[in-house]
């Protein structure tokens, strides 16, 4: 599915490109978002490094497999087939996640995505795998900090008043991204190993 | 108030470290280096689809593709002016923020459009970025059905945006 998402992009963004003449922005966009990537990279780096070590300390004092195992329930339940090491990478990174703390939980996810692929071996992705992507990409942000900053900086009255909202639609997402995959991991994909 | 997470993160971090006799400063450089070499491990993945992402975003292929779906969206109770925040969120983290800045100064921040926009925002990840970022890490290929399901809770949170700024 990545190579036909991947592929499929850079199709459909050039001919559509072509079709309009915007050769030249076409050019130096992919170009830029080249560079862009390097940009980034260079700047979450930092963070990435910075969170990681301190959460290399945390681990240490053994706080970290407390709180995972406080989750534990949870934890097993989401995320079947996902080994000690990852769930605590798991819970980690949720954590970080709901404090808005993207820097500190990107390693973190990265980390439960690598063990779990150490774990499975193979390149078809797991369901513990898909679970724990799809709560990712849904957003469990407990408060919109960078929102409510661009929207004092544009003047609102209230630059606060979206967080409730913005709560309930996040786990709304959440919660539909959760029954998705119970769905989709049944009735259409079933992992054949 | 969020700025003074991160400062009593670290102190509570050392603290406690200290405390339990830890040698924070030998166990932190370790952490500090895994936490590069993840940011090393990314970088071909983050080259190639922010390249791609690009192409998409700068021929109007995207913003085409929003138009289209305007009618459909706006009969899920979505204001047609936050759209463009709602369709390029999955893809760019960045350019779904400057589109929430193009909404609040064409419409205003407190606007239905400029709120919807706000929410919406927050509701949803850039999906086209984190899941082959994941996935890239753990060395699969065949990601099964997380794409799919990961864009049917965005749509679902796009739609939940709208109906929670109208009930509440």
């Amino acid at each position: 599915m990545m190579n036909w998402i991947w592929a499929g992009m850079a199709a459909v963004g050039i001919i559509w490109g072509l079709i309009t003449g915007q050769q030249a922005s076409l050019t130096q966009g992919v170009l830029q978002g080249a560079v862009d990537a390097v940009a980034l990279c260079v700047k979450l780096a930092g963070g990435f490094a910075l969170w990681s070590g301190l959460l290399a300390i945390l681990e240490q004092c053994g706080a970290v497999e407390r709180l995972a195992k406080a989750a534990e329930p949870l934890l097993r339940r989401l995320f079947p087939g996902a080994g000690l090491a990852a769930r605590q990478s798991i819970a980690m990174n949720m954590i970080a996640n709901m404090f808005g703390l993207g820097n500190a939980a990107t390693p973190q996810g990265l980390d439960a995505m690598r063990r779990m692929g150490l774990e499975s071996s193979s390149d078809i992705a797991t369901d513990a795998m898909c679970m724990f992507l799809v709560i990712n990409a849904s957003s469990i942000q407990l408060f919109p900090t960078t929102v409510i900053a661009m929207r004092a900086a544009a003047g609102s009255a209230a630059p606060a008043s979206i967080v409730s909202a913005t709560l309930i639609s996040s786990g709304v997402s959440t919660l539909v991204g959760i029954a998705a995959c119970l769905i989709m991991r049944n009735a259409l994909w079933r992992r054949r190993v | 108030m969020t700025d003074l997470v991160l400062p009593l993160v670290i102190l509570g971090v050392l603290i406690f470290g200290m405390i339990r006799r830890v040698s924070v400063y030998d166990v932190f450089l370790e952490g500090a280096k895994k936490g590069l070499q993840s940011a090393v491990n990314v970088l071909p993945c983050l080259v190639g689809m922010l390249a791609f992402i690009a192409l998409l975003v700068k021929s109007g292929a995207l913003a085409a593709f929003a138009g289209w779906c305007a009618p459909v969206l706006r009969r899920l109770g979505i204001p047609e002016g936050a759209l463009p925040v709602l369709m390029i969120r999955p893809f760019s983290g960045s350019a779904a923020l400057a589109m929430l800045d193009e909404t609040f100064r064409l419409y205003g921040p407190d606007s239905v459009e400029g709120r919807t926009a706000s929410v919406i925002m927050g509701s949803s990840e850039t999906i086209f970025y984190t899941l082959p970022l994941y996935f890239a890490a753990a060395k699969v290929k065949r990601s099964r059905y997380a794409i799919p399901a990961a864009l049917i809770a965005w749509l679902a949170g796009g739609i939940a945006s709208a109906w929670a700024l109208r009930i509440l």
